[in-house]
C-alpha cells in the first residue's frame, strides 16, 4: 500500500495540449454546448410562476420542472442516483470512458477554460514561446485577458451554482449588499474550485484525483470499445517519403522490402501533442487516458493527408484488434442494461403512481387501550399527514373497519405543504373489544374525493 | 519536489473527505431536518436550516479528514 503513494506520485510537467478537430471533437464540442447550456440557462427559466429547476435547501423541497420532490421522496433520489451509478458501469463496460470525454464536468469545464486559453495565448506552438519568454507588457496583457477571463467564467459559474439553490433572479438583485456570509462563501468555493480545477489542475484531477480512473478496469473487458492503436498495422512505426504507399498496398503491390517493413504509423506525434493527458496511446491502454478521442481525430487528419485509410488510432475492443470475435452485446452489458431498465422504470412508476398526500399512524406510546366515561374501550393514535401539494387543501378522515367509532376533527385543512400532526381516538363498545384487531384508517381529499390514502394500525381491547 | 509531494499528499486527504462528506450530508439532511436536531440539542444557540446544513457538512469533512489524516500518517510512518 505505501508504495503506491510513491508510485502513483510523479513530477508534473504542463501539458500544452494542441486544438484539433474532427469527428469525435465536434461531438464533445456539442457535449460542452448542451451540458454547460443547460447549466447557466436552467437556473434562469420558470415553470409556473416559479424557477424551473430549483433545490430549495431552507425550506426542504426541490423543484425540477413540474414535480416538487419533498424530503419524503428522498428513496427516488436515491433511486436515481443508483440508475446514474449503474449507467455508468453499462456505458464503461459498452465503449469504456465516455463519461469522462464527454460528460464529466471536469472534462467539460476544462475544455472551454482550453478554448480562452487557446483564443487569448494563440495555438501549442505560441502558448509554449509565451510561457518562455520573460514578462513584458505584450506577455502580461495577453495572461492578464486570459487571466480576467478564467476569473469571470469561475465567478459566473459560482454564482450560476448558488443560483441553483437560492432563486437566481432574487440573487442578482440582492447583488452585493445584501449577500450574506453563506452566498459569498459558496460563490466563492464553487468559483474557485472551477478556476483551480480546470485552469491549473486539469488532467491531474484526472491522473490523481478521479476514483472512476482507479476502479475502471473492474468494468472493462475484452469486448469494451476502446480507444486503441492499432498496432500490428501501424508498427513498425518510423518516417518515410512522401510517395510511399499505405501498407496494405504495399503488401499488394510487392514493393522494396525497406519500405515494405514499415507500418502505417509514421511517427508524426499527433496523437501525443494533441493528448490532454500527455499520454502516447500507441503504448496500449492506459489508466490515464479518459477517452476523449482527440487522437483519433489527429489521427485520422494525418492520414488523410497522406492518403492512408482511416483508423489507425480508433475505438475498437482488444478482442478485435487480435483479430479474434468480438461481440458488443454480451452478459455482462446484458445484465448492467437490465438492471438499469428495470430501476428506471420502477422509479418512473414511482413517480407516476406517486400520491401527493402521505398518510402515518402510530398508536399512542402509553396505555394499550383505556375506557372511556361511557364504559367504551378507547385507543389513542397520532396521525401525520404530509400535504404534499402546493396550494392549501381539505381532508377528511375515517375509519373502514366496521364496528369503530372515531373521534376526529371534521375537517383537517392544510396549509401547502404542511405535514400536520393530529390526536385521533378509535373506541368500540367493551363486549366487542376483545383483544387486538387490524385496523383500517383512510383519508380523503375533499375536493378531489378520487384521492384516498390507507394505512393500518392496531387496536387493542382488554383480554 | 517535496513541496508537490506534500500538496499530492494533502489533496488526498482533503479531496476524498470532501466526497465522502458531500455525500453524508446529502444522505443524512434529506433524512433529518437540522431544524428538529437544534431543537433537541443541547447548544444554547439557535441555528437557522441552511447553518445547520453548513455546520453538518463541516463537521463530516472534519471527520473524513481525520480518519483520511490518520491513514496517511501511517502509511508514512511505514514508507520512511
Amino acid at each position: 500500500m505505501s508504495d503506491d503513494l510513491v508510485f502513483l506520485y510523479e513530477r508534473a510537467a504542463k501539458i500544452y495540449p494542441r486544438a484539433i478537430d474532427g469527428r469525435f471533437q465536434k461531438l464533445r464540442k456539442a457535449a460542452v454546448f448542451w451540458l454547460l447550456g443547460m447549466y447557466y440557462l436552467f437556473p434562469w427559466l420558470n415553470w409556473d410562476g416559479r424557477q424551473m429547476v430549483l433545490f430549495d435547501l431552507p425550506a426542504r423541497k426541490f423543484y425540477v420542472f413540474s414535480w416538487v420532490v419533498w424530503p419524503q421522496d428522498f428513496i427516488f433520489l436515491a433511486a436515481f442516483l443508483i440508475a446514474c451509478a449503474l449507467s455508468l458501469f453499462f456505458f464503461t463496460a459498452l465503449a469504456g470512458r465516455l463519461w469522462c470525454g464527454y460528460a464529466c464536468p471536469q472534462t467539460v469545464w476544462t475544455e472551454v477554460f482550453l478554448w480562452i486559453e487557446h483564443h487569448t495565448e494563440g495555438d501549442r506552438n505560441a502558448r509554449m514561446r509565451l510561457d518562455k519568454v520573460p514578462m513584458s507588457l505584450r506577455k502580461f496583457r495577453i495572461k492578464a485577458s486570459k487571466q480576467l477571463l478564467w476569473i469571470g467564467l469561475a465567478l459566473w459559474t459560482g454564482f450560476t451554482f448558488v443560483g441553483f439553490f437560492t432563486p437566481i433572479r432574487q440573487l442578482a438583485l440582492d447583488f452585493p449588499l445584501q449577500w450574506d456570509l453563506t452566498r459569498w462563501f459558496w460563490v466563492l468555493f464553487y468559483g474557485g474550485a472551477t478556476y483551480a480545477n480546470a485552469a491549473y489542475l486539469r488532467e491531474q484531477v484526472c491522473k490523481y484525483m478521479c476514483p472512476y480512473a482507479r476502479f475502471q478496469s473492474a468494468m472493462l473487458d475484452r469486448d469494451s470499445l476502446i480507444i486503441s492503436y492499432d498496432e500490428s498495422r501501424g508498427e513498425p512505426r518510423g518516417a518515410r517519403r512522401r510517395d510511399v504507399p499505405d501498407r496494405a498496398s504495399r503488401l499488394q503491390e510487392g514493393s522494396t522490402p525497406s519500405t515494405a517493413e514499415l507500418g502505417d504509423c509514421i511517427e508524426c506525434k499527433a496523437c501525443v501533442l494533441v493528448c490532454p493527458t500527455g499520454i502516447d496511446i500507441r503504448k496500449g491502454l492506459q489508466y490515464e487516458c479518459i477517452g476523449c478521442a482527440a487522437c483519433i481525430d489527429a489521427c485520422d487528419e494525418v492520414m488523410d493527408k497522406v492518403g492512408y485509410p482511416r483508423g489507425l488510432v480508433r475505438y475498437s475492443t482488444e478482442n478485435a484488434m487480435q483479430g479474434k470475435a468480438s461481440r458488443l452485446l454480451r452478459p455482462r452489458v446484458i445484465i448492467y442494461g437490465m438492471i438499469l431498465f428495470a430501476l428506471c422504470a420502477s422509479v418512473l412508476l414511482g413517480v407516476l403512481l406517486r400520491k401527493p398526500v402521505i398518510m402515518d399512524v402510530i398508536r399512542d406510546r402509553g396505555a394499550l387501550y383505556r375506557f372511556a366515561n361511557d364504559g367504551r374501550v378507547e385507543n389513542a393514535y397520532q396521525v401525520k399527514l404530509i400535504h404534499q401539494r402546493e396550494e392549501p387543501g381539505v381532508y377528511e378522515l375515517r375509519v373502514l373497519t366496521p364496528g369503530f367509532e372515531l373521534v376526529a376533527p371534521a375537517r383537517i385543512e392544510v396549509t401547502a405543504g404542511q405535514v400536520r400532526n393530529l390526536a385521533v381516538t378509535l373506541r368500540q363498545p367493551e363486549e366487542a373489544a376483545r383483544g387486538a384487531k387490524d385496523v383500517v384508517l383512510e383519508v380523503i381529499d375533499v375536493a378531489d374525493p378520487t384521492l384516498r390514502v390507507q394505512e393500518r394500525t392496531r387496536f387493542f381491547g382488554p383480554g | 519536489m517535496a513541496t508537490e509531494a506534500a500538496v499530492w499528499r494533502w489533496g488526498a486527504v482533503l479531496w476524498p473527505s470532501f466526497f465522502a462528506a458531500g455525500v453524508m450530508t446529502a444522505v443524512f439532511f434529506a433524512l433529518i431536518d437540522p431544524l428538529d436536531l437544534n431543537a433537541i440539542s443541547a447548544l444554547p444557540i439557535e441555528v437557522t436550516r441552511e447553518q445547520g446544513y453548513t455546520i453538518g457538512f463541516f463537521m463530516f469533512w472534519i471527520g473524513a479528514a481525520s480518519s483520511s489524516w490518520f491513514t496517511a500518517l501511517l502509511l508514512k510512518k511505514h514508507d520512511e
